[in-house]
C-alpha cells in the first residue's frame, strides 16, 4: 500500500532479537497507521491481566501514511501501549522531526516487546538497527540524552525517557526534540523495560504516493487552506497559550485548582505576553506551516539560563501558572524545562502539584505532610521542588509520582474534590464553559480524559466540519446535538490519530478525504472518513472494555461540575447523565455493559473482535 | 433610522462606543484605530470601508473611508500625528456583508469569526487577543443603534 514503505521492526528486549516484519496491509486497510494500525495490532496480544510495567506489555512507535510528505502537520508519530497510569487504552503522539526520520532509516514503526536486564537504547541508520548499552545515559535527564545521542551526529532524531520514565512514574512522558509524547505514561512502560532512548537516522527521503499528481494539488490545497488560516496566524504569533485571556474572558481557564472563574493576572502568562517577553524565534515541527512551538529565552532574573529553551504550551502555563495562581511566566518556563528533562507529562504532573496547592491552601493538609513545603497559592518554588521529588520518588514525591488519586487516597480526600476521570488528570478546558468537554474528559473516551480527542471546545470557534454533520450549537448546551458534535469529533479525531496529524491542521474533510485516497490508494469520500473514523474510535472502545473498563467508571468528580461563582461560565454547569444517556444512545452502546450493539459492530467490520 | 455602514451610521456608532461604560473599562489600555472593510455579497454589491479610531476606551471618531483614503500601519510604525485624512489604522478587519450582520446581531462572535476564517485581521496579533473582553463591547455597542441593513 502506498504511503506506508511496508516494513516495521520488531525488537525483542529479552532476547535481544530484532527482526523486520511486513506491514500487514489488511489492517492499514482498515485502520490506517499510527493509532489505529497499533490499536488493532495490540487488541490480540493485550489483556485485562497484562501488567502494564511487565515484559508482555507491549509498546508501539508508529508514524502514519502521510509521514514524510508535505502534508501539513503530517511529521508526527504516535506511541501505544496498554497505560500503566490507567489501566486502559495508552497513546500519545508528538511532533518534531522523529517521525519522518524512522521513515527515512527504513521504517514505518517499531514494535517494542520484552525487557532488558540492563538499560539499552536503540539506534536505527538506514535500516541497520542494534541494541546498545545505555549503562552511560541511565540516571540523565531526557533533554541530556539528547544531546550526548546528538554528539557524532546533530541530524540524529532521538525519542528518549528521562529520569521520571526509569523510576516509574506513572506519568512519565517520552520526550523528542523538545516535544513530548505526554500522556498515559508511557514513558514508565518504556523504563520499565529499560529502553532509554530510540536513535533514529536515515538518508533516504523520498515519499510515494498512489497517485502522485493527486496527491501534489491536494496536498498543496491542504497547504493553502492551513497557510492562510487565522489558527495558523494566531499560533504562529503567540504559540499555543495564545487564547489564554480568551478563555479566561470566556470561563474555559482553569483557576485556583478549578475553584475560580477568572483571574486578573491571567494575561500575564498568556500567549500575547510571551511573545513580548521570552519568545526569541517559531521553532516549527516536520512540514508545519503553523509553527506553534517557540523557543524561549530569560536571560536576567532567578529563572536566567544561557542559550534558549522550549517556550511552555498552553497546558503547562494551566499547570504551573492559573491552576496555582502563579503569574511569573519565567518561572513556568523553569517549570517546563524541568518536566522535559525529567521526562514529565506537564498535565498529570502538574495537575497533582496543584491538587497538593490546594488541599495545603484549603488547610487540609500542613508543612509536615509534605516533606515540609509550604505550596501557598501564587508561590512556584515549592512545585519545582515537587517536581524533582516526583522524578526521584523522594520523600513525598513517591506519592505524588502515583499521580493525584494516590494523593488523595493518602490524605482521606474524597474522589469527588479531585479533578480526575479514569484516574487521569483532566486536561484545562473547563468543562463548565464547553459541555461537551464533560464526555470527551469521562465518557467513551479513548485514552482516559482528553482535550484532543473531541475536542468541542475547539471545533465549536467554527473549524469546518459541516461535511460531516457537526453542527455550531451554544456552548452551554448539554442536548442532543452536543452529545452528536462530541462523537462525530471522536470519530474524526480518531481518523486524525491515525495519519497522524495535528489538530490544529484544520482542512475540509473532503479536501483530507482526497488526500488519504491520492497517497494510500484507498477509496477514500466524506462516507469513509467517518466510516473508518469510527471503526478506529470504536476498536479503542473494544480494547478498553476488554481491559475491563464498566460504564459506571465513566463519571466526573464534583469538582469540575460545580457552578463557578465568576466568570464567563458563572452559574453553569452541564446535566452530566442526561449528556451520558445522550451519547450512548447516540453510539448505539448499552447502558450497562458499554459494548457497542451487534449491528454497530457489524457495520464496522468489527464484530468478530466480541 | 441610519443605514448600515454610512455616515450617519458612523456618528452614531461612535456616540454608542462613547455611551458605553462596559467598553471604557474594557478598552481602558486599547490604543489603535480600526479600518473594517465590509465585501459585498447578498443584497449589497459595493466594498464598503470604515474608519474607527479607539484610544483608552473611547472612540475618537469615525468615518467611511475609500480606497486611499487610509494606511494601514506596519507593525511598529508609528502613526504620523497628522489629523485625518489620511487615516491611519493598525489594524483591518474584514469579513462578507452576511457575516458582519451576524456580528452586529450578536450571532457570530469577532474573535470566533476570525477562527473560522468568516473573517480576516491585520495587525498585531497579541493585542487582538488579548482585547477579546473589548471586542465583545464593541460589538455590543451596535446593538445599541437601531440599523437599517441592506
Amino acid at each position: 500500500m502506498k504511503g506506508f514503505l511496508g516494513k516495521l521492526l520488531e525488537v525483542d528486549l529479552t532476547s535481544q532479537t530484532l527482526t523486520d516484519l511486513e506491514l500487514d496491509e489488511s489492517i492499514a486497510e482498515k485502520f490506517l497507521g499510527a493509532a489505529g494500525y497499533s490499536v488493532r495490532y495490540l487488541y490480540d496480544k493485550i489483556d485485562k491481566d497484562t501488567d502494564p510495567l511487565g515484559p508482555q506489555n507491549i509498546l508501539m512507535f508508529m508514524t502514519g501514511p502521510l509521514c514524510g510528505s508535505n502534508v501539513p502537520t503530517s511529521g508526527r508519530f504516535t506511541v501505544c501501549a496498554k497505560s500503566p497510569y490507567t489501566g486502559i487504552w495508552g497513546e500519545a503522539n508528538c511532533g518534531g522531526y522523529f517521525g519522518p526520520e524512522l521513515k527515512k532509516a527504513g521504517y514505518d514503526g517499531i514494535i517494542i516487546k520484552g525487557a532488558a536486564e540492563k538499560p539499552l537504547y536503540l539506534e536505527i541508520i538506514d535500516g541497520n538497527a542494534e541494541l546498545k548499552d545505555a549503562s552511560n545515559l541511565w540516571g540523565k535527564g531526557a533533554l541530556e540524552t539528547h544531546d550526548i545521542l546528538k554528539e557524532s551526529d546533530s541530524l540524529t532524531r532521538i525519542a528518549c525517557i528521562g529520569q521520571a520514565g526509569e523510576n516509574l512514574v506513572k506519568f512519565a512522558n517520552i520526550v523528542s526534540e523538545d516535544k513530548v509524547a505526554g500522556r498515559t505514561g508511557l514513558g514508565a512502560v518504556m523504563g520499565s523495560k529499560k529502553l532509554k532512548a530510540v536513535a533514529v537516522r536515515g538518508s533516504k527521503r523520498s515519499y510515494n504516493a498512489a497517485d502522485p499528481e493527486a496527491f501534489k494539488a491536494a496536498a498543496k490545497e491542504m497547504v493553502d487552506m492551513v497557510t492562510n488560516s487565522f489558527t495558523t496566524q494566531m499560533f504562529g504569533a503567540l504559540g499555543t497559550p495564545a487564547a489564554v485571556d480568551k478563555y479566561n474572558v470566556e470561563g474555559e481557564l482553569p483557576i485556583k485548582y478549578w475553584t475560580q472563574g477568572e483571574w486578573d493576572n491571567a494575561y500575564n502568562i498568556s500567549g500575547a505576553t510571551a511573545s513580548g517577553t521570552i519568545f526569541s524565534r517559531q521553532y516549527p515541527c516536520f512540514a508545519c506551516p503553523i509553527g506553534c512551538a517557540h523557543k524561549a529565552s530569560v536571560t536576567e532574573g532567578k529563572y536566567a539560563f544561557e542559550g534558549e529553551r522550549e517556550s511552555p504550551e498552553y497546558e503547562t502555563i494551566v499547570s504551573f501558572g492559573s491552576l496555582i495562581l502563579n503569574d511569573d511566566l519565567e518561572s513556568i518556563v523553569q517549570a517546563n524545562y524541568l518536566c522535559n528533562q525529567y521526562g514529565i507529562d506537564t498535565i498529570s504532573g502538574g495537575s497533582t502539584i496543584a491538587f497538593v496547592y490546594y488541599l495545603y491552601n484549603e488547610g487540609t493538609i500542613s508543612a509536615d505532610d509534605i516533606d515540609g513545603l509550604e505550596p501557598e497559592w501564587g508561590k512556584i518554588e515549592p512545585a519545582l521542588e515537587m517536581i524533582k521529588k516526583i522524578a526521584s520518588r523522594e520523600g513525598i514525591g513517591d506519592i505524588l509520582a502515583e499521580g493525584s488519586d494516590a494523593v488523595g487516597k493518602k490524605f482521606g480526600i474524597s474522589q469527588d474534590e479531585i479533578a480526575t476521570a479514569l484516574g487521569q488528570e483532566v486536561p484545562y478546558h473547563d468543562l463548565r464553559s464547553a459541555f461537551g468537554m464533560a464526555l470527551a474528559y469521562s465518557v467513551g473516551t479513548t485514552r482516559g480524559p482528553c482535550h484532543c480527542a473531541s475536542d468541542v471546545y475547539l471545533a465549536l470557534l467554527g473549524l469546518p466540519l459541516e461535511d460531516l454533520g457537526f453542527e455550531q450549537v451554544d456552548r452551554f448546551s448539554d442536548g442532543e446535538i452536543m452529545a452528536k458534535d462530541t462523537a462525530i469529533l471522536y470519530d474524526y479525531r480518531a481518523l486524525y490519530n491515525s495519519l497522524v496529524i495535528c489538530l490544529f491542521c484544520s482542512p475540509e474533510p473532503k479536501n483530507l478525504a482526497d488526500v488519504i485516497e491520492s497517497a494510500t490508494g484507498i477509496n477514500f469520500d466524506i462516507e469513509q472518513i467517518k466510516k473508518t473514523g469510527e471503526r478506529i474510535y470504536t476498536i479503542k472502545r473494544l480494547f478498553n472494555l476488554k481491559m475491563g473498563l464498566t460504564p459506571n467508571e465513566e463519571k466526573l468528580p464534583e469538582i469540575l461540575l460545580r457552578p463557578l461563582e465568576e466568570g464567563g461560565s458563572a452559574g453553569k454547569s452541564p446535566d452530566f447523565e442526561k449528556l451520558k444517556k445522550l451519547f450512548f444512545e447516540i453510539r448505539d452502546w448499552d447502558l450497562n455493559t458499554g459494548y457497542p450493539s451487534n449491528e454497530k459492530l457489524k457495520e464496522l467490520e468489527l464484530d468478530h473482535l466480541v | 433610522m441610519p443605514k448600515f455602514a454610512t455616515q450617519d451610521w458612523c456618528k452614531e456608532y461612535c456616540a454608542a462606543i462613547n455611551g458605553n461604560e462596559a467598553y471604557a473599562e474594557a478598552a481602558s489600555d486599547w490604543e489603535g484605530d480600526f479600518v473594517f472593510v465590509i465585501h459585498p455579497d447578498g443584497p449589497l454589491d459595493k466594498e464598503l470601508k470604515m474608519w474607527i479610531g479607539l484610544y483608552h476606551g473611547e472612540c475618537t471618531g469615525a468615518s467611511m473611508v475609500e480606497e486611499g483614503e487610509y494606511k494601514i500601519l506596519e507593525k511598529g510604525e508609528e502613526p504620523s500625528g497628522g489629523s485625518p485624512p489620511p487615516y491611519e489604522a493598525e489594524y483591518l478587519y474584514e469579513a462578507n456583508y452576511t457575516d458582519w450582520v451576524k456580528i452586529l446581531k450578536k450571532e457570530l462572535d469577532p474573535i470566533r469569526a476570525l477562527l473560522s476564517g468568516k473573517a480576516k485581521v491585520k495587525g498585531d496579533m497579541a493585542k487582538i487577543m488579548r482585547a477579546t473582553k473589548a471586542a465583545q463591547e464593541l460589538v455590543r455597542s451596535t446593538t445599541l443603534i437601531e440599523t437599517e441593513f441592506y
